[in-house]
């Protein structure tokens, strides 16, 4: 029993502690202000200051992803709460479980166009799974339960919880503030979701289609990593040969060094993988959406197979390419009761190898290898390293000590897609469905306070950085040992690429003339190095991985290069242009 | 196989949908925002508060026979979105289905 006084913002933090949050990251005003002053006497809740509210959905999404946890952001009304909206967009269309504390203007002005009064329960409808306005501190604990429940259960995604400022301050009577909540708790972590009975009639179907296939891929997406099920679904593809594509989102879900690996699918994938998926005549697809930039046109999209779509939310079955069969349900329950239903037949499938085997699963044989210092770069080390040398670098680093990492969008994006391999789960954080740049810093500082006991990393291109740079700041300030890299082309690459593919080569502002990047980290505090040759990369990345505070990394690239293999838009998968042999190198030093 | 993988081409039919909603700031808002993003046409909408918390909606859709399980799958959904008594799917009931032609957008 709780006799102490308290309000409806103190009330809140309650709500929080007992959903098992630890950590906020918000940026306060006056409409939350109450919230704000009940925050500062709960040392057990702690909070991260970002300098720019959309940074702090990015980095409770951050730390979502990399804790399976709810991430927690707040903001004030009005422009605070605005701010949130591409960070709750780009958790809605990744499947991040978020909830989003706004203050609201009183109630007794609401409606009156009020100093910051925004209606963001209505401007937030479609790029949050739920949204509640708190009329009444009564209300406060069951909205509380309930948002967190709806943030977890099922396909994960953002709640905004709208909270006027009279709510917060409302005083809460001890005789109401220990009245049991009517909505029960629910546990932290994303929760299997109940399962149908008409569910093992389906997974009897799709055993059966898989014993019955020639030419079977598995297509893994985010909800395996969401779901925890990276494990199932290796041990699934060993015991029958099954063939493994990743996609953008679902990367940390299985190893691309692993044998039966195809890579990635989809716009920049491998051709191994879109040659298996136009190819195959079964496609077990475990936690995706089958995203168009995954499938290309849909009715082109895997003319020969059977698709039998593992998914937890009914509403992404068919939404682009509508599978054969559906098992809809909790992967958790629904992956190892399939697999219980197949029969082994590790030893068919020789054929169907014979052919993947002579499709490449590697994007690019053609980058100097920077592993070791005084590697032959073929008398070219003292020029800028390529986007693809410098991605295949990185991968290697963070991987090689265990690292986790966030990317922004673009090239260097896709680069570094392409060379990480090693696919620890819930290790690569990317805004896969909204393509939001900016994304990559903020995110890494979430990420960095989820799991402290590895090496965090943001890469961005210079493009996206300056979107969310002056979270450098909150970096600092916390003294959080984030590796920020950015890969400056001088260009917003990606869309330069397409300029020069699509548009003829006609530049129309893509051209960045960026500051000195080394510069403004220093100005943050943040110790800084500028690699602008080949043969500087592999020291430079050792310098930055060595770091026990946050330092700062700006690899000069060549500036106009492109990302292959390249399905070109409107294009089929099989269609990809894979890339141009270079020309010889110059200076000629080889014989 | 790879046949109707995608909808586009199907013709959309008008539809009567019920459902029950918990009468909460935004509940409306929602499902018609569900409508708009999925390019449900909506051909008719009325509603009416059934008790102190609660709200009866009327919905006349125009949807392609694929788009119409997916929609209701994903109404069923909306937390706001409660259980019609003994419906199936949850809190959706198919009432009527006109004929095809009737003043319907391209549903797609
Ligand atoms: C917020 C936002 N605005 C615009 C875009 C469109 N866009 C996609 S990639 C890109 C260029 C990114 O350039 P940069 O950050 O320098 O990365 P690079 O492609 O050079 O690696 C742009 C503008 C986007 N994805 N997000």
């Amino acid at each position: 029993m709780n006799d102490r006084p308290t309000n409806g913002a103190e009330w809140i933090c309650d709500s929080l502690v007992e959903e098992g949050v630890r950590i906020l990251f918000g940026h306060p005003g006056g409409a939350i202000l109450p919230f704000y002053d009940a925050l500062h006497g709960r040392p057990e809740l702690r909070h991260v200051l970002v300098r720019h509210e959309q940074a702090a959905a990015h980095a409770a999404d951050g730390y979502a992803r990399a804790t399976g946890n709810v991430g927690v952001c707040l903001a004030t009304s009005g422009p605070g709460a605005t701010n949130l909206v591409t960070g709750l967009a780009t958790a809605a269309m990744d499947s991040v479980p978020l909830v989003a504390l706004t203050g609201q203007v009183p109630t007794n002005v609401m409606g009156t166009d009020a100093f910051q009064e925004v209606d963001v329960l209505g401007l937030t409808i479609p790029v949050t799974k739920h949204g509640f306005l708190v009329e009444s501190f009564e209300d406060i604990p069951d909205v509380m339960r309930e948002a967190f429940r709806v943030a977890r259960s099922g396909r994960p995604g953002p709640v905004l919880v709208d909270l006027p400022k009279n709510v917060q301050a409302a005083a809460v009577p001890a005789y109401w503030r220990n009245r049991p909540a009517s909505v029960p708790p629910s546990e932290n972590g994303t929760r299997p979701a109940p399962t149908d009975p008409r569910l093992y009639e389906v997974l009897g179907q799709a055993a059966e289609l898989l014993d019955n296939a020639l030419r079977p891929v598995i297509m893994v997406g985010r909800g395996v990593v969401a779901s925890e099920t990276s494990e199932c679904v290796r041990a699934l593809a060993e015991a029958h040969r099954l063939p493994v594509i990743t996609t953008l989102l679902g990367l940390d879900a299985f190893s691309r060094n692993h044998p039966l690996s195809l890579g990635m699918p989809g716009m920049h994938g491998t051709a191994r993988a879109n040659r298996a998926i136009q190819e195959a005549d079964l496609i077990l697809g475990f936690g995706l959406r089958f995203d168009d930039r995954v499938t290309g046109p849909v009715a082109s999209f895997a003319p020969a197979a059977q698709i039998v779509l593992f998914e937890v939310d009914p509403a992404v079955v068919g939404r682009t390419v509508k599978p054969d069969l559906a098992v809809v349900g909790d992967l958790r329950t629904t992956l190892p009761a399939f697999r219980g239903r197949t029969r082994s037949r590790a030893h068919r499938g020789e054929e169907w190898w014979g052919r993947l085997r002579t499709w490449s699963r590697d994007p690019s044989s053609t980058v100097f290898d920077a592993a070791g210092e005084g590697s032959p770069f073929g008398g070219l080390e003292d020029q800028p390293p390529t986007g693809r040398e410098a991605a295949r670098a990185l991968a290697r680093q963070i991987e090689g000590a265990g690292g986790q990492v966030s990317t922004d969008v673009g090239q260097h994006q896709m680069w570094m897609a392409q060379e990480l391999k090693e696919g620890a789960p819930a290790t690569h954080f990317t805004s896969g469905g909204l393509g939001t740049m900016g994304y990559a810093l903020p995110a890494a500082i979430g990420a960095a306070f989820g799991r402290a006991d590895r090496a965090t990393w943001a890469v961005a291109g210079d493009g996206g950085f300056q979107m969310t740079l002056q979270e450098m700041a909150t970096v600092v300030q916390e003294d959080l040992p984030v590796r920020i890299v950015v890969v400056n082309n001088g260009y917003l690459g990606m869309v330069r690429q397409w300029q020069e593919l699509f548009f003829e080569g006609r530049y129309s502002a893509s051209r960045l003339s960026g500051p000195d990047m080394s510069a403004v980290a220093r100005a943050y505090g943040i110790p800084a190095r500028t690699v602008t040759r080949r043969d500087e990369l592999t020291s430079a990345l050792r310098w930055a991985d060595a770091a026990t505070g946050p330092v700062f990394l700006e690899i000069r690239v060549v500036n106009e290069e492109n990302v292959y293999p390249l399905v070109p838009p409107g294009a089929r998968l099989d269609e990809m242009v894979e890339e141009p042999i270079p020309p010889a190198p110059e200076p000629a030093t080889l014989p | 196989m790879n046949k109707g993988r995608t909808d586009g081409t199907e013709r959309p039919e008008v539809e009567t949908w019920i459902l029950r909603l918990r009468d909460r700031p935004g509940a409306l808002e929602r499902v018609l925002s569900l409508l708009r993003r999925r390019r449900v046409g909506l051909e008719g909408l009325s509603f009416a508060k059934a008790g102190e918390d609660r709200l009866d909606v009327e919905l006349h859709v125009g949807v392609t026979v694929v788009q119409r399980e997916r929609i209701q799958v994903e109404l069923a959904g909306l937390a706001d979105v409660e259980a019609a008594e003994g419906e199936e799917p949850v809190g959706l009931r198919r009432l009527d289905s006109f004929n095809e032609n009737e003043g319907t957008n391209d549903g797609t």
